[in-house]
């Protein structure tokens, strides 16, 4: 082997080495950057699935508060309401001069009204229309009790082929709904309000609309995010333990709110 | 069909780089790593542009014109400093002390090489190989800080990364042809040769990295304005 062979053996030889070397560092670092991009995707994983848990254990709380409030409306101020009604009921009114009978009559009343109002909280607060009859029942009937004191034209056209056995995921989606109509009814001044729900696969979308004042998709985006938006909170949480989505929009003949959440349904 | 990959492999140093300054151009990144890089691209393209042309036309240059090689010198000393700069700049200012004073430690000693040991009218052996090992280490220490690094930046996508791989790739190849540049154009020309067009190759591979990087700077800048 002369020394000029030698010269180009020494330098193929060294380019080589180097290009391994090089080679060898670029590996390294790709398969640290990978298992450090694995250990961050965990993470955000176990973070959004804690954020989730305590999501779902801040509604199932809240959930069950409503259930012990409406309970004890039904059960023990209802009662005693009945029971002062029966008291108030066995004056004899023939008895009492002109001015008492008026206050008798008026007492009756309002202790009527009372009655009633605390059933309707009480049901509002409580689910029992949804177990028993489903997500579809308990927006119609809502929608009945809550638009009848008002002045808005409310209807309501839901997909009859939508039944479920899950009510906790339709529990969350009948409170956002109820959330989203008592909001309308208190700032929105509208005239006209309309849900309508379809089944498209597994995925349930309901839209409501009204031609009042509303929220665009940015406006619910900042407001939902403020400390006192107790309520547009609620209903982004509830999204989130969903899995949905909610946009909100504005077209000329008013706003709508679009909800879409994944569903099981139950072979009609 | 040989003719033009003559041209093609003469002029590929010029062409090459006309990659990434199209990016550059087009696109106009405003990534604060960008700006080694742009003025390493035109000083560049300037010093290939006249060693090329000196080389092409050298039958109708005047004799004081004959000689290109202070081009190529110039070129490499760009290469440390730009490619210096760019590196130090991605990581803390803290830590990177040493390789600022090492920079300027080579300045020194490049100058004194020229004023005292060799002609800066010759391909300089000692240039170029200090070039690829400081570049090599710079490259390397910028690697092992990626590996030890626990924030959430995916290096892999990062534009340094692009310009770190393309300059070390050059660096790790053309280190040993210019350590033995003269044993080799001497003693065996042919080889020699092949060795050129193969560092020729190793540029072209080192713009289209710069590319990258550049096209990558762009992502992150408009990624940045869209979650402003």
């Amino acid at each position: 082997m002369n020394q000029q062979t030698d010269i180009r053996f020494l330098v193929i030889i060294g380019i080589a080495a180097m290009l391994l070397l090089f080679a060898s560092f670029l590996v390294a670092l790709i398969i640290s950057q990978r298992k450090k991009l694995k250990y961050q995707l965990n993470l955000q994983s176990l973070k959004e699935q804690q954020q989730n848990q305590l999501i779902e254990a801040a509604v199932r709380s809240e959930e069950t508060e409503r259930h012990r409030i409406a309970e004890t409306l039904h059960d023990e101020v209802g009662a005693i309401l009945s029971s002062a009604k029966l008291h108030l009921l066995g004056i004899k009114a023939a008895s009492l001069d002109e001015r008492d009978q008026q206050m008798h009559e008026k007492g009756r009343g309002l202790l009527n009204e009372v009655i009633k109002k605390v059933r309707g909280i009480s049901h509002n607060l409580h689910s029992n229309i949804l177990k028993e009859f489903g997500l579809n029942e308990a927006i119609r009937d809502f929608i009945k009790k809550t638009v009848s004191s008002s002045a808005i034209e409310a209807d309501t056209d839901l997909d009859e082929k939508y039944i479920s056995e899950h009510h906790e995921e339709d529990i969350s989606t009948y409170r956002m709904v109820q959330e989203l109509v008592n909001n309308i009814l208190k700032y929105a001044n509208a005239k006209e309000l309309k849900i309508s729900s379809s089944l498209k696969g597994s995925e349930l979308q309901l839209e409501i609309f009204h031609n009042g004042e509303g929220l665009t998709q940015e406006q619910f985006e900042e407001l939902s995010f403020r400390k006192e938006g107790l309520g547009l909170k609620n209903i982004r949480n509830r999204i989130i333990l969903l899995k949905g989505s909610i946009r909100f929009s504005k077209d000329a003949d008013g706003y709508r709110i679009y909800i879409s959440v994944p569903v099981k349904t139950v072979a009609a | 069909m040989n003719s033009i990959l003559f041209q093609l492999n003469e002029w590929a140093e010029v062409w090459s780089l006309l990659i990434p300054l199209a990016i550059l151009i087009a696109y106009r990144p405003t990534h604060k790593l960008v700006r080694p890089v742009r003025i390493y691209l035109f000083v560049a393209l300037f010093l290939n542009l006249a060693a090329i042309v000196l080389y092409a036309f050298h039958s109708y240059m005047p004799p004081f014109l004959d000689n290109n090689n202070i081009y190529y010198n110039l070129h490499s000393v760009a290469r440390v400093l730009f490619f210096g700069w760019f590196i130090i700049s991605i990581r803390p200012q803290k830590s990177m002390t040493p390789y600022k004073i090492g920079l300027v430690l080579y300045l020194g000693l490049i100058l004194l090489n020229f004023v005292f040991l060799e002609s800066p009218l010759y391909i300089s052996s000692r240039l170029h190989a200090a070039e690829g090992l400081i570049l090599i280490v710079l490259c390397s220490s910028f690697f092992l800080y990626t590996m030890q690094d626990e924030s959430d930046t995916n290096w892999v996508k990062h534009s340094s990364f692009f310009v770190c791989v393309g300059i070390g790739l050059y660096e790790v190849t053309t280190l040993f042809i210019y350590l033995f540049f003269y044993q080799l154009s001497s003693a065996h020309k042919e080889f020699g040769e092949v060795t050129m067009t193969i560092r020729k190759m190793c540029f072209v591979l080192l713009c289209l990295a710069l590319g990258s990087a550049l096209y990558q700077m762009v992502k992150a800048g408009l990624a940045k304005s869209k979650t402003n």
